[in-house]
């Protein structure tokens, strides 16, 4: 499309003088170099003005004129930034027709413009919540399940925040030297076994105990339910003490444990106890969940076909439940690997990461501590994400067509 | 032959009560009764799916009241589509003879076999969820008769399939009582379905034998105008039982000529 070459000439014309008014004006508001790149970016911003007016509602070109203006305010007249300022009019025409990126063009304005210091932390989350506001918001969602979302995605930033802040913090090469050191490596690997032992040790005794949950019926059930979600509750310094009084090395079972050679406190058993403790009921809520979801027809059947009941849970009710298992023992993981109260109070050594962390920042300070933890953030999150890909492969969920 | 002998079994408040239920070799029995009636419960102490607190069930010669479910030999398909979705089509016919340990060679025979009689080629292929309501069914009757049953047990295996496809299946089911002789129990509460399959019929209510007989003995002599309506028979067929009052009509699933005072719940 183009404009018929009498308007062209009119608004070049027009423009230029405009931009000429503006640079003779006494004191020299803006410099002849930038006068000259805004008189281009000023023609582009109205060539999109126009094609707005052609294809758009009425109301949009009074819209794109408002925000023109706010830009303007905010950031030649308030800031005084004239170079940001043309690069930011070239993308606000660019974009105002597409909502999408429009949204993420205003993120970028607060965060970059009025969030200055915190530019990175606050552009994040505000460009990711809007893409999956967007999302939702085009799939036709009412009123109330928009705002709904838009409440919790505030919230989701908010929490968002403080890590992003910690990620922009150091620079790679410090990450790089922290990475290197052998405390912080072997820390890392310390907290990656024990959390790793400590979730097949909650698998051995967790699965089975949310099978036979989910498939029964017995008087003292809601005890049983109580007495599972009891270690989320304990505050961990609780948890730590509690552990340190029956298996310490002051307590007799402690004691006959170190003349057995298997004492615990203090040493790497004592970590994944510690860790198996607070991470137990994780997969059982979620587990049972899972083999609820499960219809108990199909172990019927199964039975019927021949199979045993073992043979039934390994081939029908534990696949068909296997992503329910799988996200359970993901947060089984989580947790134990973030446990950090129980094991500075029962088994501070061999150090975990987290405990590293802590001994560092009391020693050496926050700035000592701040690039340990964000190396322990990005590996606990690369396991994470790699943890949940796989449970993405795993098979779906048992519903027909007749439900879905 | 399918012989309930003094079965008890309490469920909650509901308790299963059958002195003597036998359904003789190469009948087609149906089975009718209200919801509640504790059909699919009867159909589930067959199977060995639950055991009763006293009693024994007989199949054929063979006292199978102590038998784990998977050594019954009993072909179990439910109302709703019960197929393993996280197998294909041939992964559920073939599913109970890999679990048998049976040799891979005989399995590829019984399951062309089988789908050769049923005439399940177009489905073979198809992922298990795209199935239709009444092909899913084929397939879980081809998956229950490939392992060669003494008694075929059926629950409601009609009730989510569309009329067009229903006509298929009772031929289907048909030929199988007839022509292989396979005995079948089936449970229902649709009196058209009952009519059209049933060589052998009971009526359950609250738990308890209304009555039970052949075709003939059970249609000819119908036990209350509820025992009529049940197999889609007019209520001019017979009279009110002397005690009734008629409080099955409240759906309370109670009899009180069966009961008599010892239904409380009313």
């Amino acid at each position: 499309m183009i404009p018929r070459w009498t308007s062209i000439l009119a608004t070049t014309i027009g423009l230029a003088i405009l931009h000429a008014a503006v640079f003779f004006f006494p004191g020299h508001l803006i410099s002849g170099p930038n006068t000259l790149v805004l008189f281009a970016a000023n023609m582009y911003v109205a060539y999109c003005l126009w094609i707005i007016g052609k294809t758009g509602r009425p109301a949009d070109k009074g819209l794109f004129a408002v925000g023109y203006l706010l830009l303007f305010l905010l950031v030649l007249v308030i800031l005084g930034r004239e170079a940001l300022f043309i690069l930011l009019i070239i993308l606000y025409s660019s974009v105002f027709r597409v909502p999408l990126l429009f949204g993420v063009f205003i993120a970028f304005v607060l965060a970059y413009v009025l969030f200055q210091p915190y530019a990175f932390e606050t552009f994040v989350p505000m460009s990711l919540g809007w893409v999956v506001f967007w999302q939702v918001r085009k799939s036709g969602a009412s009123a109330f399940l928009q705002a709904s979302l838009a409440v919790g995605l505030i919230g989701l930033g908010v929490l968002l925040l403080p890590l992003m802040h910690l990620l922009s913090l150091d620079s790679p090469k410090t990450m790089w030297f922290v990475i290197g050191r052998s405390d912080v490596q072997r820390a890392i690997w310390v907290s990656l076994l024990s959390s790793s032992m400590a979730t097949v040790i909650v698998a051995f005794f967790g699965i089975p105990l949310a099978y036979a949950l989910s498939r029964s019926q017995f008087r003292g059930r809601h005890i049983v339910e109580a007495i599972i979600d009891l270690p989320i509750l304990i505050p961990q310094s609780v948890v730590g003490i509690a552990l340190l009084v029956i298996l310490g090395p002051g307590s007799p079972i402690g004691k006959f444990l170190e003349q057995s050679g298997l004492g615990v406190s203090g040493r790497f058993a004592g970590i994944v106890v510690a860790q198996v403790f607070v991470a137990f009921p994780f997969l059982i809520k979620t587990a049972q969940t899972a083999f609820e979801g499960v219809p108990s027809h199909l172990e019927d059947v199964s039975r019927t076909l021949g199979a045993s009941a073992g043979r039934t849970f390994l081939r029908i009710s534990l696949p068909l439940a296997s992503r329910g298992v799988f996200a359970g023992l993901i947060l089984s993981w989580s947790r134990a690997i973030s446990e950090f109260g129980a094991l500075i109070l029962f088994a501070s050594n061999p150090q975990t990461a987290p405990v590293l962390a802590h001994t560092e920042f009391l020693h050496a300070g926050i700035s000592e501590a701040r690039p340990i933890a964000v190396v322990l953030l990005l590996v606990c999150l690369w396991v994470f994400v790699m943890l949940q890909f796989g449970r993405s492969l795993l098979p779906g969920s048992w519903r027909t067509k007749a439900e879905s | 032959m399918i012989h309930l002998k003094n079965i008890r079994k309490s469920w909650g408040a509901f308790s299963l009560s059958l002195d003597s239920l036998e359904i003789p070799d190469g009948e087609y029995g149906v089975c009718v009764g209200p919801s509640g009636a504790g059909k699919s419960l009867m159909l589930k102490l067959i199977a060995g799916l639950y055991s009763p607190s006293r009693g024994s069930v007989v199949l054929g010669e063979e006292d199978v009241t102590e038998v784990a479910p998977e050594n019954r030999r009993v072909g179990l398909v439910f109302q709703e589509s019960s197929l393993f979705p996280h197998f294909s089509v041939r992964g559920n016919i073939e599913y109970g003879l890999r679990a048998r340990a049976v040799p891979k060679k005989e399995i590829d025979e019984r399951f062309s076999r089988v789908t050769e009689s049923l005439k399940l080629g177009g489905v073979l292929d198809r992922p298990v969820r795209t199935l239709s309501g009444g092909e899913a069914q084929k397939v879980a009757l081809a998956r229950a008769i490939v392992m060669d049953p003494k008694v075929l047990l059926l629950d409601e295996p009609l009730s989510q399939v569309d009329r067009y496809a229903r006509g298929d299946l009772v031929e289907t089911l048909k030929d199988l009582n007839k022509d292989q002789g396979l005995t079948c129990l089936h449970v229902t509460h649709d009196s058209e379905e009952a009519l059209a399959l049933g060589t052998w019929f009971a009526v359950l209510m609250g738990g308890r034998v209304l009555q039970a007989g052949s075709r003939d003995e059970v249609l000819s002599n119908l036990f209350c105008p509820f025992a009529a309506r049940l197999l889609g028979q007019g209520a001019d067929k017979t009279e009110k039982p002397e005690g009734c009052d008629e409080r099955c009509l409240l759906g309370t699933g109670a009899c009180s000529v069966l009961m008599g005072g010892e239904y409380q719940h009313g």
